[in-house]
């Protein structure tokens, strides 16, 4: 018997349908894009034009987006990037469920976003006018743009999803945090379908040298693509990303009666917090564990049934090996461990989604995609990590860790179809 | 065409997300379904390009983007 996140006892699982998925990321948009570059272990890091000057001059940039062709330019110009992405990949995830919303009803469609930085760049570019030029040349359009909670309004106006709506803040645990949010709407009846997941798009001068100076990011500015490697011996940071995720989650029954392709099914979540330091995980990995513990618990999962984990994996070199500590000792030898982050970058408030996203085509293609840049293990890292190529596999069950700034952490259970 | 109007016609392109072919100097605001919010921005926009201020008895619904050049043309004038 598990018990949920809030302490109730669950006798019987809750399963929910991924029927759709949406993918913009550094490696791609779209689906296909992303297995292509994933899977080959290909990594996206590079030369940044946007960030030249800084501490750190490199970054995984979403490739050949171009939001007014996306979009249509009238509705591109009131959105930060992170809502073009956002809405993108939400389009995507619906065309992918072959959903429809000119035929759905509205009212019982949700929307939960995870993000961290919100329009950041916009807020700081209209600052900067602020500054330089006073306050009547700031734009009207920064409060429509500027908050965090837009990108899931803006999914609400170009999908008419018109159920419950809002965005969630764990930091680099958000994506995953807002598929929890998604099953319990799922699970009480608030909604039929939800759209979850998370966008970050936070590559503005500001944020990326403050995150330089915090020393959470790779300097290796001779050979960005080789900057993120997860788990290896040679890392020194993460390198920062952007993008978004989104999935259309559905209770089980409703899926299979509309005759849905599902693609896997998210069956437990468990949140925690670490309560320990601002940015610096517990080193040990207790808060991480709980959530873990409460996610198997949540599924009805036994910690030695675990196959696969999508982990956190930042390339940091406290993370990683915290983050390997726990695996260890809490699913043991038998999981295939890896780290998409190693070709994405870390994509902050939307790498939970990503990686969630991830881990269900895993499961569902039976094919762990490899750990890019993992040239020589970590001696401290224990676990079985798959490196250099994809690694065909028996998939029963497969977890996605999320560890956020601020000891946030969000952990989700995924299952065969 | 003055080169005026190419610029206006240009920013209000670029920054309000118009299509080029729907501008003309007889469109309405309304016409070209741009809300309070764009319209606030256009007047933030004329004000940082052209040095103009556009009072609220420009930026209404009826207004045109001919009524914009106008005052612009005006201030050129006096200049």
């Amino acid at each position: 018997m598990g018990s949920t996140a809030t302490g109730r006892r669950r006798t019987e699982r809750f399963d929910v349908a991924v029927s759709g998925v949406g993918l913009v990321t550094p490696a791609g948009v779209g689906v296909r894009a992303n297995v292509e570059r994933v899977w080959a272990g290909e990594p996206t890091a590079a030369a940044d034009p946007d960030l030249q000057g800084l501490p750190v001059d490199f970054a995984c940039r979403v490739p050949d987006f171009d939001a007014g062709a996306l979009l249509g330019r009238r509705t591109a110009v009131r959105m930060d990037p992170v809502s073009h992405f956002g809405v993108v990949a939400a389009r995507q995830a619906v065309e992918d469920a072959g959903l429809d919303p000119a035929s759905w009803d509205g009212a019982r469609v949700g929307v939960v976003v995870g993000t961290s930085l919100g329009g950041w760049s916009t807020v700081e570019r209209e600052h900067g006018k602020h500054l330089a030029d006073g306050a009547k040349f700031v734009s009207p359009l920064l409060m429509v743009m500027g908050p965090v909670n837009m990108t899931a309004g803006y999914i609400a106006m170009d999908l008419k999803a018109l159920g419950p709506n809002q965005v969630v803040s764990t930091a680099c645990a958000s994506g995953n945090t807002a598929i929890g949010y998604a099953r319990a709407l799922l699970e009480s009846g608030a909604c039929d379908i939800v759209l979850a997941g998370g966008a970050e798009a936070a590559m503005s001068p500001t944020a990326m040298a403050s995150l330089a100076k915090a020393g959470a990011l790779s300097t290796r500015s001779d050979d960005p693509a080789a900057a993120s490697r997860p788990f290896d011996a040679d890392r020194d940071g993460f390198v920062a990303g952007e993008g978004a995720a989104m999935l259309v989650l559905e209770r089980m029954e409703d899926a299979r009666a509309r005759g849905a392709r599902v693609r896997a099914r998210v069956s437990g979540f468990g949140a925690s917090a670490d309560g320990h330091h601002a940015s610096a995980p517990d080193p040990t990995g207790g808060g991480a564990e709980r959530a873990v513990r409460a996610a198997l618990a949540d599924a009805l999962v036994a910690p030695g049934e675990i196959d696969h984990v999508n982990a956190h994996g930042t390339s940091t070199p406290l993370n990683d090996i915290t983050e390997s500590g726990v695996i260890r000792r809490v699913l043991g030898e038998r999981p295939a461990v890896t780290s998409t982050k190693g070709v994405v970058g870390h994509l902050l408030g939307a790498a939970g989604a990503a990686e969630a996203v991830y881990t269900v085509l895993a499961v569902e293609q039976q094919l762990v995609p490899p750990t890019a840049n993992l040239d020589g293990l970590d001696p401290g890292i224990e676990v079985d990590v798959v490196a250099k190529e994809a690694r065909p596999m028996q998939i029963n069950a497969a977890v996605n860790n999320s560890f956020g700034f601020g000891g946030q952490n969000a952990v989700i259970v995924v299952t065969p179809a | 065409m003055s080169a005026q109007q190419d610029r206006l016609f240009s920013l209000v392109a670029d920054k309000l997300g118009v299509d080029p072919e729907q501008l003309t100097p007889t469109a309405t605001f309304d016409a070209l379904d741009l809300d309070s919010l764009l319209l606030i921005e256009l007047s933030v926009i004329v004000e940082k390009e052209f040095g103009v201020q556009l009072d609220e008895t420009a930026l209404s619904p009826d207004n045109t983007l001919g009524d914009v050049l106008a005052r612009i043309d005006a201030k050129a004038k006096v200049a």
